[in-house]
């Protein structure tokens, strides 16, 4: 006991430097996102500007109730974990073949440009993406309605009046948007793993197939794992880009674009209220953490190793 | 020895500062809040300056600092600035009404300041500061203004003579609806009816919104000009009969393509000479052609569509002058107020600039440019003048008529006024159903006044998600706090 109190003195004075390089970035998590979580009481107080945080009234669950009022509360809430899981599910399927097929380029000047040009999607801001997807899907001047739909003699499709067809295209914008980005996460694994398992793989006659399912799968477990439950984390959030930017804030698309970000926006932009605003934020944080808590104690119970705490 | 030193002069110097403090001569420096729609105001120094020389020399302990913002920034900031008190004094437009702010203790009660330092404010509003109130108490002074307006269409000067339309025979929707038909059959590839990206082109017209900017619950004017019965909008004669209209309109083709995707204010279509007209609210047809062509940059004629402009609390808040709870020098805030309300000179002077440098009178009585300076190269915004307390003791910009703000004041004194002026509705208590109210309405609305899509079907269900959304609930608290607000009166 006495000794590893020494042991621990000794290897704070010997790691020094570390530590103090530390700092910083220990300073910034404290200030930006530890100390504003006393601002979570505001979602159960009537915020009154001239009384401030601390003093102004408590409000019980006043300020969550229009989060539940009528049939919204069920649209945006599917809307929001549908979309979601859809994301996180397909998004990594695709990320991970688009990263296998990645590594199997074998000209390194090819896959270098291959990186790059599949980055670019995820770099343009949301609000020109909407106007790409207006470029080929608005009614009158869009590309497909007008050059594709037209030549094969079909009719135009309404796709700005009609909600049925957005859960594909925003999940096939997202996709597009995203793909790249975390594609470069497991690229960066898969260089990582070790050439002899594939040099011996190879050498008892196993099929590409089987050195995917084998090797580089099982390899790739435990960042599909952070990956995944750090999207758990965020399934109340929604891109407000994608939802608002995208389908043009078009009133007749509200129930297959409508989410909690975009819910609360639009219903309290008139009314600046700030506990309300926090309960919406409230609702995302808290519960996005307890299902981070579930996710890993699922993971830890089915393969411990692998759970991030 | 040192030390004892450092000690003395650290107190000589807190001494200096208190009996600086308590100097009875140093005025307060206020912040004022000023939007940047149009145009920079890299001359703001200058014209800031000139403010406090006629302050000065006014005796007034008050000095004033301008807080310039733009348009696009402008609720965010002025939102950001309520929480620490770093403004003063402000407009409350382009952002959360006064019973909201008010309701959320953002803004000052002002009856006593004003009855101590305000007289003028009194003097000038009359009976319509009874409008900045909300539940009895005064929480803003509405600006001076031609406080009625109706629905007015703006359109094309050059193709209506070109093709014979007399704007006076355009006095309703049918009327408006057959020249409509005219255009469209001479110019077939031109927009008749221009609509915007944000909210609707067409305002809720002939009503009472009781103090909010929605029509949830309302007075409907056009139908019982003396009921104080609150009612829904949208299941009114008037929303059908527009509705109505609409159908004929789209049929007729008047409006642009995927109008839902409109990127520009409606306005601008007019500008561009994509679009022949648009509907705009205005007090008479001489203001809308005024502020409108200004706006347009073409000439224009205005065509009152409804019968008579109306005087609402929410026409007469748009704008409003508030002062934040957290201000420290709110008295020298409601003084400055005062003189805004009152002394021409600085009402020039914040409305119009410095006389030589940003403006010259004319032998007509209005005010032009000086030589080699035009609306795009000034210090100081010209067309924003109407953001200040009282636009109607300066001069009119040619080339309107040197009597224009008469003609608005005579205006007030004449104008019909809805029952249930200077009521305010404070809608905390069912602030859940606003909101689910407005989800509603945002949906539908947009959809509806431009006959996308099954019209009949999302009316109805548009109804009955209002239902939902307890709009019922709204109006009952509407008609409570309004049967409150008349019996007190």
């Amino acid at each position: 006991m006495e000794s590893e109190k020494k042991n621990l003195g000794r290897r704070i004075i010997r790691h020094m430097p570390l530590y103090l390089m530390m700092l910083p970035g220990l300073a910034y998590i404290v200030i930006n996102n530890y100390m504003p979580l006393a601002g979570l009481q505001l979602a159960f107080k009537k915020f009154k500007y001239s009384l401030g945080i601390w003093e102004s009234p408590w409000n019980g669950l006043k300020n969550f109730t229009y989060l539940l009022r009528t049939g919204d509360a069920w649209i945006i809430i599917r809307n929001t974990l549908g979309y979601n899981l859809m994301f996180i599910f397909l998004g990594t399927l695709l990320a991970i073949v688009v990263a296998i097929l990645l590594d199997s380029v074998q000209h390194k000047r090819l896959q270098q440009t291959y990186q790059t040009v599949i980055l670019i999607p995820y770099l343009i801001s949301y609000v020109i993406v909407s106007y790409i997807v207006y470029a080929l899907l608005g009614e009158s001047n869009g590309m497909i309605n007008n050059s594709i739909l037209k030549a094969l003699g079909q009719q135009a499709v309404p796709w700005y009046s009609d909600p049925k067809y957005w859960p594909y295209i925003l999940t096939f914008v997202q996709l597009w948007k995203t793909f790249g980005y975390c594609s470069i996460i497991y690229f960066a694994t898969i260089m990582g793993i070790d050439k002899s398992f594939y040099e011996a793989a190879v050498v008892d006659g196993a099929s590409t197939w089987q050195q995917i399912t084998c090797i580089t799968l099982p390899m790739l477990k435990p960042v599909i794992i952070t990956l995944t439950l750090l999207s758990i984390g965020r399934i109340f959030y929604s891109d407000f880009g994608l939802f608002y930017q995208v389908p043009m804030n078009t009133g007749l698309l509200y129930n297959a674009t409508n989410t909690i970000d975009t819910y609360v926006y639009r219903g309290l932009l008139e009314t600046n209220d700030v506990g309300r605003a926090s309960a919406a934020g409230f609702i995302q944080s808290v519960l996005g953490f307890l299902l981070v808590l579930g996710t890993n104690a699922i993971v830890r119970k089915v393969e411990k190793e692998q759970a991030l705490f | 020895m040192k030390r004892i030193l450092s000690v003395l002069l650290v107190l000589t110097m807190l001494l200096a500062c208190v009996s600086v403090a308590s100097a009875e001569s140093t005025p307060e420096t206020i912040q004022v809040a000023y939007l940047l729609a149009m145009n920079s105001a890299e001359q703001r120094q200058m014209v800031q300056d000139a403010v406090n020389e006629l302050l000065v020399k006014k005796g007034l302990d008050v000095q004033v600092q301008f807080v310039c913002i733009d348009f696009a920034s402008w609720a965010t900031q002025i939102n950001l600035m309520l929480t620490d008190g770093s403004v003063d004094l402000f407009n409350d437009c382009f952002m959360p009404t006064v019973s909201v702010l008010a309701d959320s203790g953002s803004l000052a009660p002002l009856d006593d300041l004003v009855n101590q330092y305000g007289q003028g404010i009194k003097d000038a509003l009359g009976d319509y500061l009874n409008c900045g109130k909300v539940g009895g108490v005064l929480y803003g002074t509405p600006k001076v203004n031609a406080f009625s307006s109706a629905m007015m269409f703006v359109m094309r000067k050059d193709i209506c003579d070109e093709l014979g339309i007399d704007p006076a025979t355009i006095t309703d929707f049918t009327t408006l609806t057959a020249a409509l038909e005219k255009v469209h059959a001479a110019y077939p590839d031109m927009t008749m009816i221009a609509n915007g990206s944000t909210g609707t082109y067409i305002d809720a017209y002939d009503t009472d919104m009781l103090g909010t900017q929605d029509p949830l619950g309302c007075l409907l004017l056009g139908e019982d000009s003396t009921s104080l019965t609150v009612q829904n909008y949208y299941t009114s004669d008037t929303f059908k009969g527009l509705l109505a209209n609409v159908k004929q309109w789209s049929a007729d083709g008047f409006y642009m393509k995927d109008p839902l995707n409109a990127q520009d204010g409606s306005m601008a279509y007019i500008s561009n000479g994509q679009a022949f007209g648009g509907f705009v609210s205005y007090c008479d047809e001489a203001t809308a052609v005024s502020v409108q062509g200004k706006a347009i940059g073409k000439d224009i004629y205005a065509a009152q569509i409804t019968a008579q402009p109306w005087a609402t609390t929410s026409n007469i808040t748009g704008m409003i002058w508030c002062v934040p709870s957290l201000s420290k020098h709110q008295a020298a805030a409601v003084k400055f107020l005062n003189e805004l309300y009152t002394d021409p000179d600085l009402a020039n002077l914040v409305c119009n600039g410095i006389e030589g440098t940003h403006y010259v009178v004319t032998d007509a009585g209005n005010i032009t440019f000086p030589e080699g300076i035009d609306a795009a190269s000034t210090g100081w915004p010209s067309g924003m003048g109407t953001f200040w307390p009282n636009i109607c003791i300066t001069y009119p910009w040619s080339p309107d008529p040197s009597n224009m703000y008469q003609n608005w004041l005579a205006s007030n004194e004449t104008c019909s006024k809805s029952p249930a002026l200077g009521f305010t509705f404070d809608s905390s208590s069912v602030a859940d159903e606003v909101t689910a109210c407005a989800t509603v309405v945002d949906k539908y609305v947009p959809a509806l006044l431009l006959n996308i899509g099954d019209t009949d079907a999302q009316y109805t269900s548009f109804l009955n998600e209002l239902q939902a959304s307890g709009i019922d609930d709204i109006i009952a608290a509407k008609q409570t706090q309004l049967n409150t607000w008349a019996a007190a009166k």
